[in-house]
């Protein structure tokens, strides 16, 4: 076990590698520049000249192999450099906006699964009958609205545009907390929270749900099912007891590919609730050619994605003695 | 027949529904099963055997329905029976062992939990004595060391062991009938007949009424008492294992006998029952089996043969 744990670490080196490598080229590939410079496009010859200077600062006149070595080489070293653009350092950036988005999407994803696992249990059991058509078809037409529009009606209708002014639209923290008690804090982040964590839910209950409600209907057709009912046990004891368990295992798979999502967060969300988390972060950055701040977040990204696979892999066999049986082996 | 019978089948009818149409899968089954006896139930896949067994247990999977007959159990009606009637029978009264022991048990339980299950469910045992029964009776059905055992997971035994988990689990409540399908189909043939012995063994020293299914003829003469041959859903012949093995009537019963393995020696060419099964819309009308019999008559292609004492047959062998 220990082993195979070790072994599956050295094995994140070279998709850690390629991950970057190919990043760091296809950035430079793309076309543009770190712009400093205005949108009018007026370059002068002294803005030229100091351009130039800069360029030769940042070390972006290298030839790219060197700039990648000379990259990873301070990135081993956990220094992810500064953004081109305001010289703040990276590393100060992303713990800035990583707790933003994992507020959000931890959120919307516990509310994700916690609603979609009993409501694909529920259409499995009841497969065909009223209520399980009544969940598809209300999932479906959730799946369907594109979340920009659903986020842009709620700013609409329920944030003081033309409805009602239940809600704040901007930000993770009213401007008057200043001082404010805990207790207060937490209610007003709370406040904040409601619209854009539903935003990002109600999209993902449909896919969950019909992944959960198949892997219960293969699960509920397996012999062992049948064996439990001639038991004697109850419908809920067979169905609790002997088939949620089984039913789990895809659907943790279905979680360690929603990790990149947990971490990198929405765009259009952040961008539509004027949330600063690692979605804005990496849109900004992408828009301005902000190398250092783009491979930061990617290697960060992938990074914790593939320790979470990882960590997928291991609940994987404490689900399930069998992969324990087979690692132990092997 | 002697005795009071404790199970009572009549002419039940099982059937399923395909393109608009009922199609019988069991069709007007009649049998008796009586305590301390065994009763093998034969015949070829798609003879409804394994339907008649499951709906004992009230387990015939939608879109499956029992259309008709009737089944007594020990003075109650099963046939509509609710689901809470059925759990105080399952496992309790009648329990069932099933053919392939690695599916039939759960993959990510620990066997003694799930022997365990049956005695918490319907005994009201504690856990810790739950869990002392389940290693007693994982030592009845000879598995050693079952103090160790009882925390395996189903991998990590061997296909008998798992067989005889299932058969500890399926006796764990002292059952009044055992339903065995075709128990030991999925094992190697060593182990086939230590697992006919020990469940033998169990039906004579808990005087259980027993209902064995198989599609091999040649195991019944170790277990069973009577032998019901099925076709296409019906059951074409009953009588003793003595009678069927040594003068089957029904021109199937002979056929099956005949494509026995067991009947012939090393080298010998087996007597395949030429053609197959019919299909659950292809059945063929009068008698289910004459497309495949030697023996057919004019007769038999418009008439279904009427079970007579012992066998339902125009032209039986004598």
């Amino acid at each position: 076990m220990r082993f195979l744990v070790g072994r599956r670490l050295l094995q994140l080196v070279p998709t850690f590698l390629g991950v970057t490598l190919l990043t760091f080229f296809l950035l430079r590939l793309a076309p543009g520049a770190p712009s400093l410079v205005g949108d009018d496009g007026i370059v002068t010859p002294a803005v030229q000249a100091s351009l130039e200077a800069w360029r030769e600062l940042k070390g972006l006149n290298q030839p790219l192999w060197a700039q990648y070595i000379n990259w990873l080489s301070r990135f081993v070293r956990f220094d992810f450099g500064s953004s081109l653009i305001d010289e703040r350092p990276v590393r100060t950036l992303i713990v800035e906006a990583l707790p933003r988005t994992l507020v959000l999407t931890v959120l919307a994803l516990i509310f994700t699964y916690t609603l979609s696992i009993p409501l694909g249990i529920h259409s499995a059991i009841h497969r065909g009958q009223r209520s399980d058509r009544i969940i598809s078809g209300v999932l479906f037409i959730l799946y369907s609205m594109p979340s920009f529009w659903v986020a842009l009606l709620l700013v609409v209708v329920l944030g003081g545009g033309a409805w009602f002014d239940l809600f704040p639209i901007v930000g993770l923290r009213s401007s008057n907390m200043e001082g404010a008690g805990f207790f207060v804090r937490s209610i007003d982040l709370i406040w904040h929270l409601v619209l854009p964590v539903f935003c990002l839910t109600y999209p993902s209950l449909a896919r969950t749900s019909r992944f959960q409600r198949s892997a219960m209907l293969d699960v509920i057709r397996q012999d062992y099912i049948r064996t439990a009912r001639a038991k004697g046990l109850t419908e809920r004891t067979v169905i609790l007891r002997h088939a949620l368990k089984n039913s789990l295992l895809p659907i943790l798979t279905l979680l360690s590919t929603d990790l990149p999502w947990i971490l990198g967060g929405s765009v259009i969300v952040e961008r539509i609730f004027a949330i600063r988390g690692m979605g804005m972060l990496t849109f900004e950055a992408i828009l301005r050619r902000d190398y250092p701040v783009i491979m930061g977040v990617t290697s960060l990204v992938a990074i914790l994605t593939m320790v979470g696979v990882l960590l997928g892999d291991l609940a994987y066999a404490w689900i399930d003695p069998r992969i324990r049986f087979e690692r132990t082996q092997g | 027949m002697s005795g009071e019978a404790l199970l009572r089948v009549r002419n039940l009818v099982i059937s399923f529904a395909i393109d608009g149409k009922d199609c019988p899968a069991v069709d007007g089954i009649t049998f008796d099963l009586e305590r301390g006896r065994t009763l093998a139930l034969v015949g070829e896949s798609g003879s409804g055997k394994t339907l008649t067994a499951v709906s004992i247990l009230g387990l015939v999977q939608p879109p499956g329905v029992i259309t008709g007959g009737s089944i007594d159990f020990d003075g109650t009606e099963l046939v509509g029976a609710t689901t809470n009637a059925f759990c105080a029978i399952r496992g309790r009264r009648v329990a069932m062992v099933f053919q392939e022991p690695m599916a039939a048990l759960n993959p990510v339980m620990r066997i003694g939990d799930q022997i365990a299950e049956p005695l918490r469910a319907h005994l009201g045992l504690s856990r810790v004595a739950a869990r002392d029964r389940a290693i007693d009776l994982l030592g009845k059905v000879g598995i050693g060391a079952p103090a160790q055992r009882v925390d395996n997971y189903p991998h990590q035994l061997s296909g008998g062991m798992r067989q005889r988990v299932m058969i500890a689990m399926a006796l764990s409540c002292d059952p009044e009938i055992l339903i065995a399908d075709e128990p030991t189909t999925a094992l190697d043939v060593t182990v086939q007949r230590q697992i006919l012995a020990l469940l033998r063994k169990m039906q004579r020293e808990r005087h259980m009424a027993m209902l064995f299914v198989t599609h091999d003829l040649s195991l019944v003469e170790n277990i069973a008492d009577e032998v019901a041959v099925m076709y296409a859903g019906r059951i074409v012949e009953r009588a003793s294992v003595q009678q069927i093995l040594t003068t089957p009537k029904h021109p199937y019963s002979r056929a099956l006998w005949h494509a026995s393995p067991a009947r012939h020696r090393a080298g010998e060419r087996l007597q395949a029952v030429p053609g197959n099964t019919p299909g659950l819309t292809q059945r063929p009308r009068g008698c289910p089996f004459h497309p495949r019999c030697p023996r057919a008559l004019e007769r038999c292609h418009q008439d279904v043969p009427a079970f007579d004492a012992s066998v339902a047959c125009f032209v039986p062998h004598s």
